[in-house]
């Protein structure tokens, strides 16, 4: 009878020991997969940020025929303010633009000789893009609107068209590979779960067995593992939080840059979101792994 | 067969694993109060019956109740609702090795929807008495004798107030006089008005205590001599 004890407290002891290590490596999966999943979003929303502050910062000229005067230009200008297209809308007589594109070249008169010093420009009206009209297609059919709406009095609508494919690509691919990763990830993470969910189960099959034969409702028997499970979620979260900060401040050393896109209210989004999302996977996958056990007859579990 | 007075009762049952026909033409009641010998060999089909009762089998034909529980239509949901309504007492007790008597009673009561710490606690120390037991809830399981430890599976099978207990092979693991302390308690229970069905081999009991007794064999179960008039030794036969 003693040697018997002995022996199964030392087959439960295993059990807990295999626990505790299966606890710890769901935890690791986890946090791997909410790690990659905040840089990738952390990324996304800074890279965001920035493209809109240049994007919305990026002017597009509108030329008009100096025989259009002051007033009918006032008027024009706050039109195109109004349009949906429009992020804003200054109007810049020729002088103004002469001299910005004087300063922009630099230089001074050298360069701007072989024109005589004679200002070849139009005044025109400064416009910035909405940043859901950031887009080539869009861009066409403004210009095609701004040409047919004011004909005879604009010259020019003037952007280069490069800057629309050079803005909306190049990242996305980057992304994209990194999202595949996490999903795979994921579901190594929600596997191991389900590992740790029959392990614990197994673990504890006394237990349970004796609570369903007293009538215990299922729903307190599942409340403990929701409750783990609810744990694991926040600390994975707290921890794959930690290091997407660690991340953000090690690249910082080697680029100012990465902590100019970003601000600590968008990190608190991240982290926010990442907790969330642990959370709901380790809720999800303990549900429907306990669906699954308890559903078994608890003889088949021995 | 069913009265005012049936704790429970199966019409014609039939009994399946799966697809293996267990048990058929089960005809089976039990009175409050009554006291009832469930006999069988190993194989016989009669741990099915228990599972029938205390609702891991379906009956697959016939009909059955259990308290107010219909035991074919019952929906997976009340079964442990079902469960509170009889007690189970097991051979090898069950016991919570981690945790002190009264915890092990304490962890009964919270699995089953008690609430209040006061309430626990008198109920607790009610059924220990009711057992024998009083001034024995700080003790851990291993600090008591096999006979305790069986008595305090009773005394937590009281708990919820039940229809009947249902003690499968109680004595199973017991010495001759541990199992005689054991018999006089439950005895003592049925006579309260707590009805209990015992799977037993214990063929010594049976002559110290004679009871009705129910035989699971050839595929179904049949009731042995009238209560009181039974000879284990003539009418079993264990080869």
């Amino acid at each position: 009878m003693s040697i018997l004890a002995l022996e199964m407290g030392r087959i439960a002891n295993r059990g807990q020991k295999g626990l505790k290590t299966a606890y710890v490596a769901t935890i690791v999966g986890i946090v791997i997969v909410l790690f990659i999943l905040g840089t990738v979003s952390w990324f996304v929303l800074g890279l965001n940020n920035l493209k809109d502050d240049k994007i919305q910062s990026f002017e597009i000229d509108l030329f008009f025929d100096n025989s259009v005067n002051n007033l009918e230009l006032g008027i024009i200008e706050e039109e195109i303010a109004q349009k949906d297209y429009s992020h804003t809308a200054l109007y810049r007589s020729a002088e103004e633009a002469w001299d910005k594109i004087k300063e922009d070249i630099g230089g001074g008169d050298t360069a701007l000789a072989v024109l005589d010093n004679e200002n070849p420009l139009n005044q025109s009206i400064v416009m910035t893009l909405n940043k859901s009209y950031f887009k080539l297609d869009s861009m066409k059919w403004i210009e095609a609107e701004l040409m047919r709406e004011y004909e005879g009095r604009i010259l020019e609508v003037s952007y280069p068209e490069t800057i629309f494919s050079e803005y909306n690509q190049g990242i996305q691919k980057a992304v994209y590979f990194m999202l595949f990763l996490s999903a795979l990830l994921l579901f190594v993470a929600i596997a191991m779960i389900n590992n740790t969910i029959r392990l614990a189960l197994f673990s504890k099959r006394f237990l349970i067995k004796t609570m369903q034969l007293v009538g215990a409702t299922p729903g307190f028997i599942r409340r403990p593992f929701f409750m783990s499970a609810i744990g694991q979620g926040l600390l994975s979260g707290l921890i794959a939080g930690t290091m997407v900060l660690g991340l953000i401040f090690l690249l910082q050393t080697y680029n100012p840059m990465f902590l100019n896109m970003t601000d600590l209210k968008l990190f608190f989004i991240v982290l926010g979101g990442i907790i969330v999302f642990g959370i709901l996977i380790t809720l999800t996958s303990t549900y429907f792994a306990l669906r699954k056990y308890l559903r078994l007859n608890l003889d088949k579990l021995y | 067969m069913e009265t005012e007075n049936s704790i429970f009762w199966i019409k014609e049952g039939e009994i399946r694993q799966g697809d293996a026909l267990v048990l058929k033409s089960v005809n089976l009641h039990l009175e409050k109060g009554e006291f009832v010998y469930l006999i069988g060999r190993t194989g016989s089909g009669k741990s099915s019956l228990l599972k029938t009762i205390y609702g891991e089998l379906k009956l697959s034909a016939g009909t059955g109740k259990v308290a107010q529980f219909d035991l074919n239509t019952i929906r997976q949901k009340e079964i442990p609702y079902l469960r509170r309504e009889l007690g189970i007492v097991f051979q090898d007790f069950q016991l919570l090795s981690d945790r002190t008597i009264m915890e092990n009673l304490k962890f009964v009561m919270r699995a089953t929807g008690w609430k209040g710490k006061k309430e626990i606690l008198q109920r607790g120390e009610e059924v220990l008495s009711l057992v024998g037991l009083d001034h024995k809830g700080d003790k851990m399981p291993n600090q008591l004798s096999g006979g305790e430890q069986q008595r305090v599976s009773i005394a937590r099978a009281l708990i919820n107030k039940p229809a009947f207990i249902l003690a499968d092979e109680p004595t199973g693991n017991l010495d001759p006089e541990t199992s005689k302390e054991i018999m006089t308690v439950l005895l003592a229970i049925a006579k309260e008005g707590t009805s209990v069905l015992m799977a037993t081999h214990d063929l010594s009991i049976m002559e110290q205590f004679p009871s009705r007794t129910i035989r699971v064999d050839n595929q179904t179960v049949t009731e042995l001599n009238p209560m009181n008039q039974f000879d284990p030794f003539s009418q079993v036969s264990f080869e």
